[in-house]
């Protein structure tokens, strides 16, 4: 390994090393200010390196990981929405009077594992992102360890979680016996190019095997109906940065390493096409529906999450060049809009130790808190897929990719399925304009710290700007998207 | 160093046929996530977790001697400190969530609830 190559690994050492430090500091330095400082300006060095790593790009370091235009756009999203989430964090933490060390070290480690995720080109390099990540999140989510709905959540992701690791690696140990390679491309071409075998091979059979179990690892990882048992519990028993946090970066590195191994090859050559379909419809309806029940904010938002993991799939399926586009960009408008939302309910929480999660928190507050309220209520529009934000943008990108692919189908059941979603993403915005009984009137109109109210407005207005002129964005995922599959 | 490992892998693969190995592996996931369902005890959940861990770095342990590389076997080092990891983890939260509801009991794990 050359100097190169380790500058142009700078932005996964720059935050593994921060995370170190902030660590080791904790032992002798009980200055929190000190250890929010240094996680927020780490992350800031990390999306600097990010950029000079363009002028590199693309790099292959060692087989296993890939710093090309791709890998930078998702380490330049999950950085950032990292950094604000460390920004909204800490009021949260300092109320509940667990503001220390530990929690900014793991968010720092977490963030090099989505990182990793993120530049992935072999397996092994997947495996070790997402472990990186997953650990750092079963203790990220039972961090309030006195909170006995935090620990209940921990338990309940470490459970799922470790058992679809299990599913992953059983998945990639038998396409490694059948293919007899680890490099993530390579791989799925070899499954495709084994499937139309099967019944005649024994490889053939393992490749198909291993693929479905990749497929079942990935799919509970990203909270697919079936396997999204978890998501709920583990959403509203986290604390709230914790939530935004899995429900974020950790689903943008996911897909942005699926899109990677399975984009080039396309779904319906590795001859899971059938099956995804099932589960994307399942998701989109599921989720859909489900939340419809809801009246917890965090839990509400958990099932909005799944059903848009769903349309995720329809662009996955769509496949080519226009559905890998549509793809990251879905999940591009995702990650702000979803860090937006959970950043007004993280603020929120912030005011007491108890948690701002029930429906009826929010009732009246659109009166209360004119701005959080108008911030929330621009998330959910943009949830919701109405106009002029990215949400609407992302999902007519989706519906188009579909529609060019020819799959008519899965872009109705998208359709309809949004039209469900209305009915609740409205409901949220009706409880916050109801008016109060008890007349209350506390004139505290902005969140208490300055660092969030920017973070809040930088969001909004990314919201607003990619829906009303979106042409910049789709050039960057144009660009990022041409390095893993050429138009 | 290669022509090592390649004879190893050669007569290993004629003494147990990879599809063998595959097939046990695929029965310890199968005790392993058929553990985690079934079960109630905390305990027990991260001990059937470690049966499946343990069937997967089997499978990749077959395959390895399989292709006579070493990819396969270094990826079971990667899945034992995995595992660990995990332990560790997964037992300092039993701890916590035994120090508060004096049971293992997975279903005193039911607060959350829409």
């Amino acid at each position: 390994m050359s100097g190169a190559d380790l500058w142009s690994l700078a932005p996964l050492i720059v935050p593994a090393l921060a995370g170190t430090l902030v660590m080791l500091l904790g032992g002798f330095n009980a200055n929190r200010r000190l250890h929010h400082g240094l996680a927020v300006g780490a992350l800031a060095a990390a999306l600097l390196c990010v950029g000079m790593a363009y002028g590199t790009a693309p790099r292959t370091v060692t087989p296993l990981l890939i710093i090309d235009s791709y890998a930078l756009f998702f380490l330049t999203l999950i950085y950032a929405a990292t950094g604000l989430l460390a920004m909204f964090a800490r009021p949260y933490l300092a109320v509940r009077e667990k503001d220390t060390d530990a929690f900014y070290a793991l968010l720092l480690f977490a963030a090099t594992g989505m990182g990793v995720l993120a530049c992935s080109n072999h397996f092994a390099a997947l495996f070790l992102g997402l472990e990186i990540l997953t650990v750092s999140l079963y203790t990220l989510i039972g961090y309030l360890r006195e909170d006995s709905r935090s620990l209940e959540a921990a338990a309940k992701y470490l459970v799922l979680a470790a058992l679809s690791s299990s599913f992953l690696l059983f998945g990639i140990a038998l396409v490694y016996a059948a293919t007899g390679t680890l490099l993530l491309n390579p791989a799925f071409r070899a499954i495709a190019d084994l499937a139309p075998q099967f019944g005649q091979q024994a490889e053939a059979a393992w490749a198909l095997a291993g693929g479905i179990f990749l497929f079942v690892g990935f799919a509970f990882k990203l909270a697919l109906v079936p396997f999204h048992m978890w998501s709920p519990d583990v959403y509203q028993g986290a604390p709230a940065p914790v939530t935004a946090l899995i429900a974020t970066g950790s689903k943008g590195a996911v897909l942005a390493v699926l899109l990677r191994a399975v984009g080039p090859v396309g779904l319906g050559e590795i001859g899971g096409a059938a099956g995804i379909t099932v589960l994307a419809v399942l998701t989109m309806f599921g989720g859909n529906l489900l939340a419809l029940l809801q009246d917890d904010l965090k839990r509400l938002l958990a099932y909005s999450s799944v059903a848009h993991l769903g349309y995720v799939m329809v662009a996955l399926l769509a496949g080519g060049v226009a559905g890998a586009q549509a793809m990251t960009f879905y999940v591009l408008a995702y990650v702000l809009t979803t860090l937006g939302a959970f950043g007004v309910v993280t603020i929120l929480s912030s005011e007491s130790p108890c948690e701002a999660d029930s429906l009826a928190a929010y009732r009246g507050i659109g009166w209360r808190r004119p701005w959080l309220a108008a911030t929330l209520a621009v998330m959910i529009l943009s949830l919701a897929g109405i106009p002029p934000t990215a949400g609407f943008l992302a999902k007519v990108a989706v519906l188009g990719a579909a529609i060019e692919a020819g799959r008519l189908g899965l872009a109705i059941a998208m359709a309809l399925a949004s039209g469900v979603a209305i009915y609740f993403y409205l409901r949220v915005i009706v409880v916050m304009y109801m008016q109060e009984e008890e007349d209350a009137t506390e004139a505290s109109s902005l969140p208490s710290s300055f660092a969030n109210a920017v973070a809040l407005l930088v969001l909004v207005a990314l919201v607003i700007a990619i829906g009303l002129h979106p042409t910049p964005w789709f050039e960057a995922v144009r660009v990022a998207v041409a390095t893993i599959l050429p138009a | 160093m290669t022509a090592q490992v390649t004879s190893a892998a050669v007569s290993m693969t004629a003494a147990v046929p990879t599809s063998h190995v595959l097939a046990v592996a695929a029965i310890l996931i199968a005790i392993g996530t058929f553990g985690v369902l079934l079960r109630r005890n905390l305990i027990f959940m991260l001990m059937a977790l470690e049966v499946a861990l343990n069937g997967a770095a089997l499978a990749f342990i077959g395959a390895a001697a399989r292709w006579g590389t070493a990819d396969g076997q270094v990826f079971v080092l990667f899945i034992m400190v995995m595992a660990a990891a995990e332990v560790a983890v997964g037992l300092a939260l039993i701890l916590q969530i035994y120090r508060r509801a004096s049971t293992l009991d997975a279903d005193v794990l039911d607060t959350l609830q829409g």
